[in-house]
Order: C-alpha cells, then structure tokens, then sequence
C-alpha cells in the first residue's frame, strides 16, 4: 500500500519542502554535504548559508557521542597516509577514518583539537615564529591565521608556546601565544591571544604569579578554560617543585593560578605531576619512583581548588595509557599491540580491541572529540 | 500524569484531507503540538463537546502513520528519547517505508508539529542519503540539476575528494 507512488516531484519548492530539505541536509556528514552542493542550485544556497552552518555545528554537538576518541595512529610502513581514526571509547571500535598526507605532520605539529577542529603550527625556515592554522579535516579545508606582529627585533627570537581554546559564550576560537625572551625560560613576557571572530591578535601583559610557567608541558582543555604546569622554579618548596597548575579561562581572557596538594610518599614529593580529565573534572597525576596518585580537582571555590586523592595507578599502566575515562577507567595499550581498558575501581583488566597491525605507543595521540 | 477532570476533554477527531475520521485519546494527540494546542483552546472555552480537528493537508494513510508514532511514544515519557527499546521500534517503524512515503511523513510531521517525528525522520533520510551520488540524490528529491555543466565542474573540482 505504501509502496504505490514514486515521489511526484515539486513542481515549485514549498516553504516547507525548503525548512525539510534544511533540517535533512543539516544531518548530513561534511563529506556528503559537499557532494550535495552539486545537486541544484538552491541545495548549493542552503549549504553556504552562515545560518545553515550553524545549526550543523549545534547538530554536531549535539548527537555526537560523547565518549568518542580521536585517535592518530602512525602510518604503515611505505604509506603515505597518516590515519586519523574516531573511536568508540567504550569498545574502541572505529566510528570514522580521515586518511591525511603524512607529509602534513612532518611539517606541521598539532596545538589543540576541539570539535572536530585542528589547531596546528608550521615552523618557517629561519625563524621561531611559526605559522598557525586551524584545519578542519572533514572537509579537508584549512585557514592560516595572520602573523603575529612584533614590536622588536628581540622579540623574533622569542620561544614561542601556543595554546588552543573554544569559547562556548561567543562561540569563538582562540589561540594564545606566549612569548618567552631571552633567558626567561619560564616567565612569558607577554601573550597575544587570538579571536577567530575579530581575525585579529591582541598583546596583553601578564603580571608576575605564584609560580612559572612550564611552556611545551601537557595541556588540557575542559568547558572553556586550559590548564598547564606551573613550576616554582626558585624554591624547592615540600610541595615539590611542581605547585600549581596554570589556567586559562577562553571566555574571559583571564589566567589563573590553582595551588595543587601535597602529593607525598614517605616523605618523598613526586617527582612529576601533569593535568588530565577525568569525565567532567579537572585531576592530576603525580609520579613517584615505583607508582603514581591520582587526585581530583572536586571544586574550585573562587581560587581555592578542593583536591582529593583517588587511587594509585602502576606506573607501567600509565606510560602505555591512550586515555583516562569518565567511569574511572583508563584505556592502554596491551600486550601485543591491542587496546585494554582498566578500571580502576574494581582494580580489573578487559581486552578491548586485538589490533592487527603493530602501533608503536610513543606515536598514537589520542583526543577527546 | 495529568489526572483528566470532568471539565476536560479525553478524546478527539481528527479528519484526514480524504475526509476520513480517526478518534484519537487526549494523551497521543498531545504528541502533536497542532493538536494539542487546538485542544487547549477549546479547554479554554470550557467546551465539553468532542471537537473535531480537520488536517487539510494529511491524507489517511500517512495519519494512521503518525498517529501510530504518536501512540508508540504517547508510552514514554518527554524525556525519554534515549530510551533503547525506543529507539529500535523508531527505527523498524521507518524501515519499512520509501522515499516517497518518508517524504509524505515528515511533511506531516511538520505540519502536525511532531518534533521528534520530524527530527526522526529527517536523521533516517539524511542517514541514507549520506554515500549516495549526486545524480541519486536528486532523483530521490526529483530535483531538476539548474546548473550549467561547467558550473556543475566548478564545483566539483573544488571538493574533488568528496566525490572519489
């Protein structure tokens, strides 16, 4: 009964044949929607529309699986493709593939990668100053950000670690650029921040904090601010030299300095510590000679964090470590090349994946998508 | 659950464009926010008849579909969506169909003011349009390609990876 009619065609396009034809398009992959360009002219106008790239964008996050992974796997031998894979975090099966030129990544290091966007940096021959590009692999379409402008030929030779942020207010992107001069090696002298919406680089002045900062370390990104190492360079304080975490808040363009806990191990401050997520929270990871702590950032009452500590983890679990998860479960790189997850409550072990092909751990990077 | 009160109505008519007749409860008509929100009007005017809502633009046979989603979800609660065995009847419910009747549904499903039936069926076409080619896509929309051959090049060579 159903089956009795071929779709009669639109003699006219209706309003609502028009609004259909927008939310179906508006579901669609990137790679098909640029196919869809082709289809008619009115297609095309729906698709280039600001307003139509929108509520795609809103569509995207909000159907997107939240436990996703993306995963950059090394190419094979003799190929020239670098993989890029989205990944299922809860079984690590593959959601989606985008094959790259692997010349792309010899040239070019990733900054930060915050919905489904890139931030990458190519170094220019002769120079510290480092090219900037946002890259969005779905569509295969990449924009180089105008160079930073320098005020001093010292300032040339600066060492230069950038910083990639989305602001979730302003729907913004942002990129910071910290400038280390001279001798400073962990005190920026100053930072120009960029606005993807002005398309322009603004210089702002820092004033002197609790601690230093460590440029190149681990960077997290979670709901609008960035978070890296602080060092108290100068005292080796009970606290360890690592004593704070630096954050960047991309709404407001403001930095703070979060104090971490005592880590301590009979007597004995860890001898590193680094940032991670865990779920919707803030932790930390602090390495002692035969194992690590976890801590929690539980809260932050105005700039007092309220840190607790978790568990310990096997140090050897910890350098084959892909992720940490929302649910306390920590997915690694097993014997033989497979992917194991831990949980860390129950303290067991499961095989998630037996991967065919050797990955050397050192080259897989992973992101949450 | 709203508990119904004497004053309040439990049923209503709806009529299909082909004049046919479909007695519809209170609570699956409330999928719908066109019905509903024609029910609360009348509730408003303190109205103890059963109304009757003419769909000029709905024929039969795509009524008794909507109304058979609305019955499935009128089940659940709103927030529910994610519910997995849901999400498999909503699923084997769109199966059936072609692009023809798919078509027909979401038209309804807009005018009926069914939103998750039209963000359902929107997800299910766009899902099996996604690796078609451009000629297909157009048959299935029966859309007339109004670019010249050069322009329709242009295009394609400036996303030519899209189209391998």
């Amino acid at each position: 009964m159903m089956k009795q009619r071929k779709l009669k065609g639109y003699p006219h396009t209706l309003p609502t044949e028009l609004t259909i034809h927008t939310a179906i398009l508006s579901k669609l992959p990137g790679k098909s929607l640029l196919r869809c360009r082709c289809v008619s002219r009115l297609w095309c106008s729906i698709i280039d529309d600001s307003q139509f790239v929108s509520i795609h964008f809103q569509n995207f996050q909000n159907n997107r699986v939240r436990s996703s992974l993306l995963v950059l796997e090394p190419p094979e031998i003799c190929d020239t493709k670098q993989i890029c894979i989205i990944r299922n975090s809860e079984n690590f099966r593959k959601m989606s593939t985008i094959k790259i030129d692997v010349t792309l990544f010899e040239h070019h290091r990733i900054v930060g990668y915050i919905n489904g966007l890139f931030c990458m940096k190519r170094y220019v021959l002769g120079s510290q100053i480092s090219k900037i590009f946002l890259w969005n692999p779905s569509i295969r379409k990449a924009m180089e950000l105008p160079l930073i402008q320098m005020l001093d030929p010292n300032e040339l030779r600066s060492d230069i670690d950038y910083t990639f942020g989305y602001d979730h207010v302003k729907n913004d992107y942002k990129v910071v650029a910290s400038f280390y001069i001279g001798n400073e090696l962990y005190n920026p002298t100053f930072i120009e921040i960029f606005s993807l919406i002005t398309f322009s680089w603004k210089r702002v002045n820092i004033s002197e904090g609790p601690c230093q900062w460590i440029k190149d370390g681990p960077k997290i990104f979670l709901n609008g601010v960035v978070y890296w190492r602080g060092i108290d360079a100068l005292e080796v304080t009970p606290k360890g030299k690592f004593s704070h975490f630096v954050s960047f808040d991309v709404v407001n363009d403001s930095f703070n300095y979060i104090e971490l806990p005592d880590c301590k191990h009979e007597n004995v401050c860890a001898y590193e510590r680094f940032p991670i997520i865990l779920g919707e929270l803030v932790a930390l990871i602090a390495n002692f000679q035969s194992y690590s702590q976890m801590w929690v950032m539980e809260e932050l009452k105005g700039e007092v964090p309220l840190w607790s500590k978790r568990c310990r983890i096997n140090l050897q679990l910890l350098y084959k470590c892909l992720c940490f998860k929302n649910d306390g479960e920590i997915l690694y790189t097993g014997e033989k090349a497979g992917v194991n997850s831990f949980n860390i409550r129950n303290q067991k072990t499961k095989v998630l994946q037996r991967v065919t092909r050797f990955i050397r751990f050192s080259r897989v990077s992973t992101w949450r998508v | 659950m709203a508990s119904s009160s004497s004053s309040s109505l439990s049923r209503v008519v709806v009529k299909s464009s082909d004049n046919n007749l479909f007695v519809v409860n209170k609570k699956v008509a409330s999928q719908s926010q066109l019905l509903k929100q024609c029910i609360d009007n009348m509730e408003e005017k303190g109205t103890n008849d059963v109304i009757l809502i003419p769909l000029s633009n709905v024929t039969s046979n795509i009524l008794t579909l909507v109304l058979e989603y609305c019955e499935k979800h009128a089940d659940f609660a709103d927030d529910d969506n994610n519910n997995q065995e849901l999400k498999q009847w909503d699923h084997e419910f769109l199966k059936k169909f072609d692009y023809a009747t798919l078509n027909s549904l979401t038209m309804a499903a807009d005018y009926m003011v069914t939103k998750s039936l039209l963000n359902l069926c929107c997800q299910f076409i766009a899902d099996s349009i996604k690796d078609l080619t451009v000629q297909q896509i157009r048959q299935i929309f029966d859309i007339k390609n109004d670019f010249t051959p050069q322009e329709e090049a242009d295009i394609k060579n400036e996303n030519a990876w899209a189209f391998r």
